[in-house]
């Protein structure tokens, strides 16, 4: 028990001073004004205040959730097909089809950005563009869902590398079972592989919702929020908030915001694990 | 008979024509996958006036030229050379600070109760939601009034940082999922607990330990934003703050720019190409278990 203290020691004071009392600060600046030069000064509520009444911020907060509920299905459910596909491929071929689909996740955002961008999506020889004859990064209706595809093609790989590794741990026996009473194989996904990996994928839905409120690398490489505003989520304007109009206090009332709306699907898969009587 | 039909119902062998579409699909779902690292490659290794006037995919004429590639790497405005030294000396480091202090962390997780445990867990669950523009305006000032700002310890250590919950997160997965009776056998023996994690765990964990230590490079390394906010020398830039500057001076020269993103991710991948075999194995610390 001494021992399970000392080993947590060096984590909790890394821990502690780059994550939790800089978070801790950013709440304090969230009631100040501040530009980031003189001192901040407190001002209540007003920082809130001015955010909840500029419909930008509404605007920003439905983009973040139709990235969210983007990347809830498309990756996922992609993923999943090719995961459960794995599994009738051979083994020394499901190893090399799993390593090159992860290969894009491994890549940096901004190589990955740019190689679409150069490919797919330029404004005048992009594949895509020349095929819909649309120029989708620049156009505002379609160009987060750009961003999203970009980002997809990095991160599928990942998913369906979480959910193979899920599957490889059923019981083989399962499967033989269900295809004696005759299931055909989406009757197999259903009441086989589905359930049995469900702890795998209600965690990774759950960190999806997190990480899509939490987006920023991909906007900010691709377009910048733009064009107009048409592609801001919250971590841009944060970010645009504090570092370009130097309003450092309603930027980080902007990251609480944040933080409250990335916290609510960790509270709740807390929840099902403890419900589910996890020893955690 | 009736078991053929019974195998073809089930879809496990499918008819010729099934196959033949499956098949299509695979294939251009491939080329697809596919399709921009080739784009890449070919506008990397041409003259950009070529892949402007006919197209990176158009191979006549072909001119297969370097220059980009020496054009980027040996800029005397912002070398990527440079770069991939400062990016290793910042990647190394914090990739084998965060693995061990976290192990030790996940060990204490996965295998003894404390009264606060629960919390100390769900603390670590809920900084995995704390994004990185909430904490860099605090986190610029504390390095600044401790002169790291600048500094490669000062990124170091807010990249090790950011690494631990995750990794304590995924290396706990990975440790419950390992025979605990090997560590009771040891305890017999008269081992202590650290002799335990050090001797016996740690050996069995290897490919958990590879499986973090990769991603956490390759997370590390491709990262921008602290970068970006934490360092303004050009001399301690990293390649993915050399990148965006690698454009031409008249018009964005595609060339430079892809020849450039290959040079940045070819660490990354040549270390998952290296540990494949462990990382893979790894991947169940992703596993939840039932």
């Amino acid at each position: 028990m001494r021992n399970t203290f000392i080993m947590l020691i060096p984590a909790l004071l890394l821990i502690a001073f780059i994550m939790i009392v800089p978070s801790i600060s950013t709440i304090y600046y969230a009631f100040t004004s501040w530009n980031g030069f003189t001192k901040p000064t407190f001002i209540g509520l007003q920082n809130y205040r001015e955010i909840f009444s500029d419909s930008l911020f509404w605007k920003v907060v439905w983009n973040n959730i139709k990235w969210t509920l983007f990347f809830l299905t498309i990756p996922v459910i992609l993923a999943l097909i090719v995961a459960s596909e794995l599994n009738n491929v051979p083994q020394k071929a499901k190893g090399v089809f799993k390593t090159i689909f992860l290969i894009p996740y491994v890549l940096p955002t901004l190589a990955v950005t740019r190689l679409w961008q150069a490919v797919f999506f330029h404004p005048l020889h992009g594949i895509i563009t020349k095929i819909f004859n649309h120029d989708f990064l620049g156009t505002p209706s379609t160009a987060l869902l750009a961003i999203a595809i970009i980002n997809t093609w990095q991160w599928w790989g990942f998913l369906a590398n979480v959910f193979s590794a899920a599957m490889d741990q059923i019981d083989k026996t399962y499967y033989e079972l269900a295809h004696l009473e005759g299931a055909n194989r989406w009757q197999m996904f259903k009441y086989v592989t589905l359930p049995m990996i469900l702890p795998t994928f209600i965690f990774m839905e759950i960190m999806t919702v997190v990480w899509s409120f939490l987006v920023f690398d991909y906007i900010f490489i691709t377009t910048q929020g733009g064009p107009g505003r048409a592609s801001e989520v919250l971590a841009t304007l944060t970010y645009k908030t504090a570092f370009f109009y130097l309003k450092f206090g309603k930027g980080s009332a902007l990251a609480t915001t944040m933080i409250m709306f990335a916290s609510v699907p960790i509270a709740i898969y807390l929840r099902l694990v403890s419900k589910g009587g996890e020893r955690v | 008979m009736k078991k053929l039909y019974r195998f073809r119902r089930t879809g496990l062998i499918g008819s010729p024509f099934k196959i033949l579409i499956l098949n299509i699909i695979a294939w251009i779902i491939g080329i697809l996958w596919i399709t921009p690292f080739i784009g890449i490659f070919m506008t990397s290794i041409r003259p950009f006036r070529e892949v402007v006037l006919y197209g990176w995919w158009s191979l006549s004429p072909f001119t297969f030229t370097l220059k980009n590639y020496i054009d980027a790497l040996f800029n005397p405005m912002f070398s990527l050379g440079r770069g991939l030294l400062n990016s290793f000396i910042i990647a190394i480091p914090s990739t084998l600070i965060p693995i061990t202090i976290a192990a030790l962390t996940a060990y204490g997780f996965a295998r003894f109760s404390l009264p606060i445990k629960k919390y100390l867990f769900a603390t670590i669950l809920f900084l995995m939601a704390v994004p990185q523009q909430m904490t860099i305006i605090p986190i610029f000032f504390l390095l600044k009034d401790l002169h790291l700002l600048n500094t490669y310890l000062g990124l170091i250590l807010v990249h090790s940082s950011w690494g631990i919950p995750w990794i304590t997160f995924f290396l706990r997965n990975y440790f419950s999922l390992l025979p605990a009776e090997l560590e009771e056998a040891a305890r017999v023996d008269g081992a202590s607990d650290f002799q335990v994690f050090r001797i016996v765990v740690l050996p069995l964990a290897i490919p958990g330990l590879i499986s973090a230590a990769v991603l956490q490079f390759a997370w590390v390394w491709n990262d921008f934003f602290f970068a970006l906010m934490l360092i303004f020398d050009p001399n301690k830039m990293v390649v993915t703050q050399m990148l965006p500057r690698l454009k031409g001076q008249y018009q964005v020269d595609w060339g430079l720019l892809s020849s450039g993103s290959i040079i940045a991710m070819l660490a990354p991948l040549l270390i998952y190409g290296f540990f494949n075999k462990y990382y893979m194995r790894g991947f169940r610390g992703w596993a939840m278990k039932r």
